[in-house]
């Protein structure tokens, strides 16, 4: 009896035990959810993850009552959300058995337009100066739809050389970086000879996602960038599943054509034509000096996802371009010609998780130029192998990192016919020919952190060369520490030391270190309607350049110093646009005497009125305006017996300039529906007013008489763009 | 006397213990089923012909005390309510101010979550019809990105996933837009109004993405889509007006 007793008692204490079990029956789980400052937060939903049915609502005191059954779903985790407040999430084990729970929840801090949280965006994004997408490429008055032309209009762009070369705040386009998909882009610019329409970038706007413009200082996850710098980033996912455009304009025919293969993979396909005649024969006064000119050219982007988090992407390019014109050097004026033909390769194949990317990138450049002029007949063959391997971790929505690897490899071989004197480039005069082959291995490894503290978000960058025997150390350094005042005020502190190698051209053919020291201070003000820039900034380069008067390349350091103020106001249909650079640049060549830089300039004005109605047209007026550039004068002549030619002697470098320069650009366009497609019919002219805007001086045989080349004058140029 | 001052001493003090109970049930009581309130106070106006039920609304929220920005996100929606009103009565100017104070309420607002870009872009998306050539393409793209920051937030808020689908619908095709809407509709009505049940949050969206849905299907000719998605859709919001626009629609001309 007292046996069976005890196992009745053990049995009845099991069950008790069993139903008492938080596992099996229900749990009552009463709390309070606060605030930082301990104040009830209101209208928090409470509820368990796997089984929502399971919830409840704090009331006005922050109090709630939850009873948790788990008959009704399991019972894993508690999640305790409202408005403003970042999402907290409890397991459910922790709260068993507790009587009472406090629940904090936090304000959410992280602005999430402000800062980068995703692993599919630039590490870097906030310290770009300007962010530009499709539509605002197309959107630039001035851009022709080209993403680098886009730039030029911007206030950071210093380029008076009316192509679309990259140049920022002072430096020349040969320091100044362009990076497609994390891979540097040297010579992004087709047709680099022509004087005016048809001067492009290689890239098609179409395939673009994003370019982000680092106008100095760019962040240091990029290899051999000295001064300013563009980052571009193809698309990842199509907006229509197929999608035909064909062109058709006074220089060139072209189509692309993109499609879908599934969800997130696509191609799109690109080709174009460009020819001459019909352009010359309209604009034939004003650009006389143009024989010939064309160009054939084909791409294509293919992206292709593996699976959610593994994609790749291939970008590859093909051109053949030739240009025919007049050109002079020296006191020679004669025909110049010219044939470029080029391909480049992007590859990239990255993985990507919520908080980590690992991303392998390959770019082949290969390049075949020929020159001739005078007695010059230049071959330029040019190759070019660039792999890096890039990784990105966010480790919290306030620390993140980047870190990689990069290898580039090029060699270049010069096939040169040169003149034996400088001076001397007329195809009769003397000559000595020789084949200079050059190679360059660069190898950097990296280390970039971004730290966001409140309203500040700082990036610290460090950048080493691994060299080789013949290679000098460096190690460069930079940081950027943006602040956010407000919604509509930031601050943008920069300051670095880069160092990186010089690209061969036909002038100085081998590989030099480079160098710079910069430091900037922006201030943006934007609202819906108003934008405002300001920016002061000041840097010291060294680099190699090649001086007529030395007749040898010399290392030359740079001093620019510039303020830049921009503003854009939008108002219903209007859109306005102003900006004013001072620029204060001098060079020396190691001598105390410091000279003008050929765009040392007080001002630099561009301007532009918008008016946009889709319903009648879209129609762009342009202005820029700058004092002329300087250059060193000749000031006399010695006749030399043995080239029977005139030896110029020069004056001091860079002390005249030209006449000031105005272009007023006139853009109209419009856009068709018609059923389901649309036609853009677009047309610009360019130097509306006629005005000739010299560029350099020719000489006669002896010097003693000068006349001026110009810029081109009034430019026409129209076409359409059908989309089906 | 000293029974005089004990008495008013018992009297102040229960005076006060009762607005410290009356005042927060009073706050909980309005914010109760606040959306379907504005919604009340939005038909109330038009019946009337008088800003009055919306303005009132709009006085009660202002004066609950809270720290969570609920207030202003319920503000915010009720300047949008404000703002159909005004556009009903053709009163152009007092709708575009009406919108423009609630997108400024909810951009001051600093740390929004999914809802606060979910309703921010249903705003912006709504004030696209006042905005003018480029001033529009602007608007648009901020729509599309404040929804896709809802959606980064989180995914399964289907407010976000129905402006989205929204922006694209209304988009005309020669610019792109018609592409995707169908399949964000169909995002946002396979989700839930709410996770649980909270009568103080947000549920609106999926009855106005069934009926978008709907018009896509009519617009397209696909009628038995149509009639098949306004099925599911009646028998979940019977009295959606949209909706028995559509279902009359159909009978008519199909």
């Amino acid at each position: 009896m007292r046996k069976k007793l005890k196992k009745s008692i053990k049995q009845s204490c099991v069950l008790f035990a069993l139903l008492c079990s938080p596992a099996i029956c229900g749990q009552t789980i009463n709390g309070k959810v606060v605030n930082a400052a301990k104040n009830p937060v209101f209208a928090a939903s409470i509820y368990i993850k796997s089984t929502p049915s399971v919830g409840t609502v704090s009331n006005i005191k922050g109090e709630f009552e939850l009873i948790a059954d788990e008959e009704q779903g399991l019972l894993d985790t508690v999640v305790v959300s409202c408005i403003g407040y970042q999402q907290k999430k409890i397991p459910f084990d922790m709260l068993q058995n507790r009587n009472f729970l406090e629940i904090m929840l936090y304000e959410k801090s992280v602005p999430i337009n402000e800062v980068t949280i995703k692993t599919s965006a630039s590490l870097t994004r906030e310290f770009s100066i300007k962010k530009m997408d499709k539509l605002s490429i197309y959107m630039s008055p001035v851009s022709n739809g080209d993403p680098l032309k886009a730039i030029s209009f911007l206030p950071y762009s210093t380029n008076t050389s009316e192509t679309a070369n990259t140049e920022l705040r002072g430096s020349s386009a040969d320091v100044s970086r362009v990076v497609l998909n994390n891979v540097p882009i040297y010579k992004p610019i087709r047709n680099t000879r022509l004087d005016g329409l048809g001067n492009f970038s290689i890239f098609n706007t179409e395939l673009i996602e994003e370019q982000l413009v680092y106008a100095g200082n760019p962040p240091l996850k990029f290899s051999n960038s000295i001064a300013g710098l563009v980052e571009i980033k193809t698309i990842e996912e199509l907006k229509n599943p197929e999608e035909l455009r064909l062109s058709l304009s006074l220089a060139s025919v072209g189509a692309s054509y993109s499609k879908e293969l599934n969800k997130k993979s696509f191609y799109q396909l690109y080709g174009n034509h460009q020819f001459s005649s019909a352009y010359l024969k309209l604009n034939d006064k004003n650009s006389s000096f143009i024989h010939d000119f064309s160009s054939t050219d084909a791409g294509l982007n293919f992206h292709y996802r593996l699976s959610d988090k593994l994609f790749t992407n291939l970008y590859s390019y093909f051109i053949t371009e030739e240009y025919n014109s007049d050109n002079f050097m020296a006191n020679y004026m004669g025909n110049m010609y010219s044939r470029n033909k080029r391909n480049f390769n992007v590859a990239n194949i990255e993985y990507r998780s919520h908080f980590f990317s690992i991303a392998l990138n390959n770019g082949t450049n290969f390049m075949k130029t020929n020159f001739n002029f005078g007695n010059f007949n230049n071959q330029q063959k040019e190759e070019q192998i660039f792999t890096s391997i890039d990784s990105k971790i966010y480790f919290t929505n306030f620390l993140s990192l980047q870190t990689g690897l990069s290898h580039e490899y090029s060699k270049e071989i010069f096939s040169n016919t040169l003149p034996k004197y400088p001076y001397a480039v007329s195809p009769k005069d003397s000559t000595f020919s020789f084949v200079n082959p050059t190679k360059m291995q660069n190898t950097e490894v990296y280390l970039y952190g971004k730290l966001l503290l409140g309203n500040i978000i700082g990036g610290l960058g460090l950048r080493k060369n691994i060299p080789t025997t013949d290679q000098e150390n460096y190690l460069s350094f930079q940081g950027n520490f943006k602040y956010n005042l407000s919604k509509h005020h930031s601050f943008l502190f920069s300051a670095g030391k880069y160092n990186g190698y010089s690209i061969p051209d036909y002038l100085i053919e081998d590989f030099h270190q480079v160098q710079s020291k910069q430091f900037s201070f922006e201030y943006s003000f934007n609202a819906d309607q108003l934008d405002i820039n300001f920016a002061l900034y000041a840097k010291k380069e060294r680099q190699p350049v090649y001086y007529r008067e030395f007749e040898s390349i010399r290392t030359t350091n740079l001093k620019i110093k510039g303020i830049e103020f921009s503003f854009e106001y939008s108002y219903e249909r209007l859109k306005f646009y102003g900006s004013c650079i001072s620029l204060d640049s001098h060079f020396n060549v190691g001598e105390e005497d410091w000279y003008n830089s050929y765009n040392d300039m007080d001002y630099l004005l561009k301007a532009s009125s918008s008016y946009y109605n889709h319903k009648v047209f879209n129609i762009s007026l342009n202005l820029t305006i700058h004092p002329g550039l300087y250059y060193t004068p000749v000031t006399g002549s010695d006749f030399d017996e043995t080239t029977e030619n005139y030896r110029p002697l020069y004056g001091q470098y860079n002390s005249q300039h030209h006449t000031s320069y105005t272009s007023l650009d006139l853009t109209i366009n419009k856009i068709i529906n018609y059923k389901q497609s649309r036609i853009l019919v677009f047309s610009t002219i360019s130097n509306l007013l006629n005005k000739s805007n010299q560029q350099k001086i020719i000489y006669n045989r002896d010097y003693s008489e000068i006349s001026y080349w110009n810029y081109q004058k009034r430019i026409i140029y129209f076409g359409f763009i059908i989309t089906l | 006397m000293k029974k005089t001052i004990y008495l008013l001493l018992i009297f102040v003090s229960t005076l006060s213990a009762g607005f410290s109970i009356i005042s927060p049930e009073n706050s909980e009581t309005i914010l109760m089923n606040i959306q379907e309130k504005i919604y009340d106070a939005f038909v109330l106006s038009l019946q009337e012909q008088d800003t009055k039920p919306l303005t009132e609304i709009q006085q009660k929220i202002k004066q609950i005390e809270d720290e969570s920005h609920i207030t202003t996100y319920w503000m915010a929606y009720a300047k949008y309510y404000e703002s159909i009103y005004y556009l009903k009565v053709n009163d152009t100017k007092n709708a575009k101010a009406a919108i423009s104070k609630g997108i400024n309420l909810i951009e001051d607002v600093p740390n929004k979550d999914s809802e606060y870009y979910a309703l921010l872009a249903h705003l912006q998306s709504f004030s696209t019809q006042f905005a003018e050539g480029i001033s529009a393409m602007l608007i648009s793209n901020k729509t599309k990105e404040n929804a896709k920051s809802a959606l980064k937030l989180d995914s399964t808020n289907l407010r976000a996933w129905y402006v989205l689908g929204c922006n694209d619908y209304y988009t005309p095709k020669a610019y792109g837009g018609k592409q995707k809407c169908e399949e964000y509709f169909q995002k946002s009505i396979s989700l839930e109004n709410q996770t649980i049940k909270n009568p103080y949050m947000p549920s609106w969206g999926k009855d106005d993405a069934f009926a978008l849905l709907v018009a896509y299907y009519i617009n397209e000719n696909e009628i038995e889509k149509a009639r098949e998605y306004l099925k599911k859709a009646l028998s979940l919001y019977p009295d959606n007006y949209m909706l028995n626009q559509y279902a009359e629609e159909i009978k008519k001309e199909h």
